[in-house]
């Protein structure tokens, strides 16, 4: 992990900066967070997961447009929250530090975001240096890994075959739902033929 | 008896399955007949009042959203569907009438269970319900060239063994009615004539007639419409609200619109300005006359949802506001009809007339002699083809009832 440094903008906020970039906008990170806020669709469940915690702008955005909203949170630098508590202070309702994927598979916020297919958002800017790591959460965290299709189809019941896996694991391109789909009309157990109508479904509502 | 019929295309679609519905109740006035549409369109509830007990809402654009979006997760779209289509199976039906001849479609209705399936359906991935020969044809050839002559409205009652009350719509002069209708925006920019000349054809006909001229207008076409119409010009309405003003018009003059299929359900005399991809021989007006004229352009009709190919807007260009205006004074019983006439001062159009007629169904006839041949072709075409499926439709109720299998193609068949 590379090291979290803060400078104090001209509004009094502490500002943290990774390799020597800010991890939100400077001069006015609320108006910053406000906007992505309000661009963003809250509507899909009132339990959501947010990746990245940057200053924590967007989370005070969030809390201030959608109060109701339960907020989890997901960082893999430990030296951001102190300063988020002291400034912020907006409450969130979980908090999880991951320096790797692996401790993120393992971990029970994975299992609830897989089981309760939470949705999740991310404020780019957070990410900072952190974005290969960021974005190999994000890919498992909404199911577009194999690992996270794999443990979604499992719940299921749905066996995928060694081929398709294989296969698979040779894609570093997050999966989607036509991926989905071909897993689902390659596997031979019962309960992949009786979810088939479904993902055949969904698959034509991308067309 | 509980029917459940499935809707999933556009709004004009819909309207144009109404006699369908219609047909539906009359072939078992006691069923409870529920309609699948998309949550889009829950404003025509009140198209189907009489017809359909109840309406289910689905709701494409949060599951469509949910497979492309990037904080959606995966299965969260599956999860949902799951959730709806179990709801749905709450309810038994005995039959399932799938109306949109689609693949979307054809997975849902697979995953409602029911004694009898009518249109297609998959289970495993594999696709079933093609075993009429109506439907054949239709899934074959609706949108081509080898179906001209064959209204949608018709070819999926045919598909789905549906009886339309044939002919049973009167063609009525209009009487004491003194408003005009004129829709001028399209889906499509192609089939929109220059609202330039609509709003000098509004002005010609408010100067040398005694109607009432008002423009149709959705709310989210007002700023458009109001730079050319004045805004006491525009009737601004929601659909329920068009579907009154059409019953006191005299008159609607449109583009290919869905306005026009509800004008077309009302009875009321259309005249149809069929620009660019509009298909007036398959989606043209099922009324018993509405008159469409049609610019002969050699690049028309153009295929849909691809831009204009040509530098100008050929086709527009071509229909001038004196042919509209005198096409519209006939309507009105203004002057004298001689179709034949009006081709004659007009050889740039093609000047057509629908109807309904008991045995050949619906029919498009050509008012201009000079273009007449062609479009009879069309007709003794269009009677050689439903002789031919009647007789293989007779033929298959005596073989056997396996369900024939069949690639279908990506859209499916749809009116617009």
């Amino acid at each position: 992990m590379n090291v979290v440094s803060f400078s104090e903008n001209t509004e009094g906020y502490l500002i943290p900066f990774e390799d020597g970039k800010p991890l939100c906008d400077f001069a006015n990170p609320l108006a910053e967070a406000e906007e992505w806020a309000a661009g963003q669709d809250f509507s899909i469940s009132n339990e959501i997961v947010v990746l990245g915690l940057g200053g924590g702008f967007h989370i005070k955005a969030i809390k201030e447009a959608h109060p109701y909203l339960k907020i989890h949170l997901i960082e893999c630098r430990d030296q951001l929250l102190p300063i988020y508590k002291k400034q912020i202070q907006s409450q969130v309702d979980g908090y999880s530090c991951f320096q790797n994927l692996e401790s993120l598979l393992d971990s029970e916020i994975f299992e609830k975001v897989i089981t309760k297919s939470l949705p999740i958002y991310f404020m780019r800017s957070t990410w900072g240096s952190q974005e290969d790591l960021f974005y190999s959460l994000w890919k498992n965290l909404t199911g577009r890994s194999v690992y996270a299709i794999a443990k979604h189809f499992a719940t299921l019941g749905i066996e995928i075959d060694e081929g398709t896996l294989t296969s698979l694991k040779q894609t570093e391109k997050p999966l989607t739902i036509k991926d989905a789909t071909d897993i689902i009309a390659k596997s031979n157990s019962p309960a992949a033929k009786k979810n088939r109508g479904y993902f055949e479904t969904l698959k034509e509502l991308l067309k | 008896m509980r029917i459940l019929g499935i809707s999933l295309l556009r709004l004009g679609d819909l309207v144009l399955q109404k006699p369908l519905i219609e047909g539906l109740r009359q072939k078992y006035p006691q069923s409870e007949i529920h309609l699948l549409v998309n949550k889009q369109f829950s404003q025509v509830d009140f198209l189907f009042a009489g017809l359909v007990d109840k309406f289910i809402y689905f709701d494409r654009e949060t599951l469509q959203k949910s497979c492309g979006q990037k904080e959606y997760n995966i299965l969260w779209g599956f999860q949902q569907l799951r959730y709806f289509v179990e709801e749905i199976n709450q309810t038994s039906y005995d039959s399932v009438y799938n109306f949109t001849h689609n693949r979307l479609t054809a997975h849902l209705a697979g995953l409602i269970p029911a004694n009898r399936r009518v249109g297609i359906y998959s289970q495993d991935g594999v696709f079933h319900g093609l075993n009429n020969p109506w439907i054949q044809f239709f899934n074959s050839y609706f949108g081509r060239k080898e179906a001209t002559g064959f209204h949608y409205t018709e070819l999926l009652a045919r598909a789905l063994e549906i009886p339309l009350k044939q002919g049973a719509i009167k063609w009525r002069r209009p009487t004491g009615r003194n408003l005009i209708l004129i829709q001028p925006l399209t889906s499509d920019i192609k089939k929109n004539w220059d609202l330039n000349k609509y709003k000098t054809l509004g002005d010609t006909l408010r100067s040398n007639t005694a109607f009432e001229v008002k423009v149709l207008s959705a709310a989210f076409e007002k700023d458009r419409l109001a730079k050319v119409f004045p805004e006491e010009n525009l009737l601004i309405c929601n659909l329920q609200e068009a579907t009154q003003a059409l019953a006191g018009a005299a008159l609607l003059i449109t583009g290919d619109t869905s306005i026009k299929h509800l004008a077309a359900l009302q009875d009321i005399p259309i005249l149809e300005l069929a620009l660019g991809s509009s298909q007036p021989l398959q989606i043209g007006a099922y009324s018993n006359s509405s008159i469409i004229l049609q610019s002969r352009v050699a690049c028309g009709p153009c295929p849909h949802s691809e831009k204009c190919s040509q530098p100008k807007h050929q086709c527009g260009d071509l229909l001038s506001v004196s042919a509209v205006y005198e096409a519209a004074r006939v309507l009105l019983n203004m002057d004298r009809p001689s179709w034949d006439q009006f081709s004659q001062n007009h050889p740039e159009l093609n000047v057509l007339k629908t109807e309904i007629r008991n045995i050949m169904g619906w029919t498009v006839q050509c008012l201009s002699l000079a273009q007449k041949n062609k479009f009879d072709e069309v007709i003794q075409a269009k009677t050689m083809i439903v002789e031919e499926l009647n007789r293989r439709s007779e033929l298959s109720k005596g073989v056997s009832n396996e369900q024939r299998t069949r690639k279908l193609s990506d859209s499916g068949a749809e009116a617009s």
